[in-house]
């Protein structure tokens, strides 16, 4: 009896494969906007950080036991990849003329250099703030920030407050 | 939790309102989804590399490990090595009797690997190493051996000189310490000095 080899060339199963795919269409928007966040708006930096992310995605997916809600999880792995590609491109230069701001194309040029100040501000906190701050704004619950930061709901509470004030300043000395 | 911070909040609706543009538009291709299962195999694949590499490493350390086994089976001669290393114009000008105190191999007189430094001068030490053994009255030419300690006078021997040393292992010890400063004068030096001194050496013996 011959046996066909089942694993594709991702080293999968077809099954597997299908699934993994399926979970990140449902969440695609998430994944985008936390690309967004991090490669400052920039085309191409938006397709590394993407690619970065699925292959970290993948990499955990058999691992991951949906003991948690699928968003939690792929907040969790976007977010740390995401700050680590910013912390690994910080310093090169921005090249702002050849690549437009890649969010004009959903919100408009005005809102678009908005969000862009925006994150400017938020990279300047500390990694877990950053987390914070982009689950707050995405609206995720407390419950859910308190399992992508692990930390308990009230220190979620404790921190956000923290860090509102610390943004407040900072708006407040860019103001000034 | 209560979203009233006049920031966060202008944050939140910028990104609410880009979250809902963003909805029901093709954001990911399946294309980019198989590119990074695929890339992901490929990284999974070189924890083999990484075997690969230490084995070589593991190799190595077996080839080394094997050679310092091998190590004391080979001639050593630690005043050779100790005169190698040496200051060399400080001890110049000293005479054969003041070197004496460097460190001799005892009851080897007649081993020829004490100045084996190349095969000329191998073949003349056991030449001489064979005269020694051979003659009654172990004749050995200390002047020539204290010129060679400075040379700087090596152009005023006309010839070798000869001298009735006492005993064998006497003999044999000023030609160890000969050889040593021989060594000290470095490769070319070496080579003049056995060819003017050694060789005339030998056909006085």
């Amino acid at each position: 009896m011959i046996h066909r080899k089942t694993h594709s060339d991702s080293g999968g199963q077809p099954g597997t494969e299908e699934a993994f795919m399926a979970m990140v269409k449902r969440n695609e928007a998430l994944i985008y906007k936390v690309c967004l966040a991090f490669t400052r708006q920039r085309r191409d930096e938006v397709e590394d950080l993407k690619q970065d992310i699925l292959c970290n995605l993948w990499r955990g997916y058999e691992g991951f036991r949906k003991e948690s809600k699928e968003s939690t999880w792929i907040y969790k792995v976007a977010l740390n990849t995401g700050i680590q590609y910013y912390h690994r491109n910080e310093r090169l230069p921005l090249t702002e003329e050849l690549t437009p701001q890649m969010a004009e194309r959903y919100v408009g040029e005005d809102d678009s250099r908005q969000l862009d100040r925006m994150y400017e501000l938020i990279h300047r906190l500390d990694d877990e703030e950053q987390k914070l701050v982009y689950l707050y704004i995405d609206n995720v619950s407390g419950k859910e920030m308190a399992e992508v930061l692990g930390i308990s709901e009230g220190n979620v509470r404790i921190k956000m407050f923290r860090v509102k004030e610390k943004l407040k300043r900072m708006a407040q000395y860019e103001k000034d | 939790m209560k979203r009233t911070d006049f920031d966060l909040d202008e944050m939140q609706r910028l990104w609410q309102k880009q979250s809902r543009a963003l909805e029901g538009r093709s954001l990911i291709s399946e294309d980019e989804m198989r590119r990074a299962m695929q890339s992901t195999r490929k990284a999974e694949v070189r924890p083999l590399h990484l075997w690969r590499r230490v084995a070589a490493v593991a190799a190595v350390l077996i080839v080394a490990a094997v050679a310092v086994w091998q190590w004391p089976a080979q001639p050593a001669t630690p005043q050779l090595a100790k005169a190698a290393q040496g200051p060399r114009n400080n001890q110049k000008t000293q005479s054969i009797q003041s070197t004496q105190s460097i460190p001799i191999i005892q009851n080897t007189p007649k081993t020829p690997t004490l100045i084996a430094e190349s095969p000329a001068q191998k073949d003349v030490e056991s030449r001489v190493a064979a005269q020694i053994e051979e003659s009654p009255k172990f004749i050995v030419p200390v002047a020539v051996a204290e010129v060679a300690a400075d040379e700087t006078l090596l152009a005023q021997v006309p010839s070798p000189r000869e001298t009735v040393w006492p005993n064998r292992q006497s003999a044999t010890d000023t030609l160890t310490v000969y050889t040593t400063r021989l060594v000290q004068y470095g490769t070319p030096k070496r080579k003049s000095l056995t060819e003017t001194l050694f060789e005339p050496v030998l056909a006085s013996l």
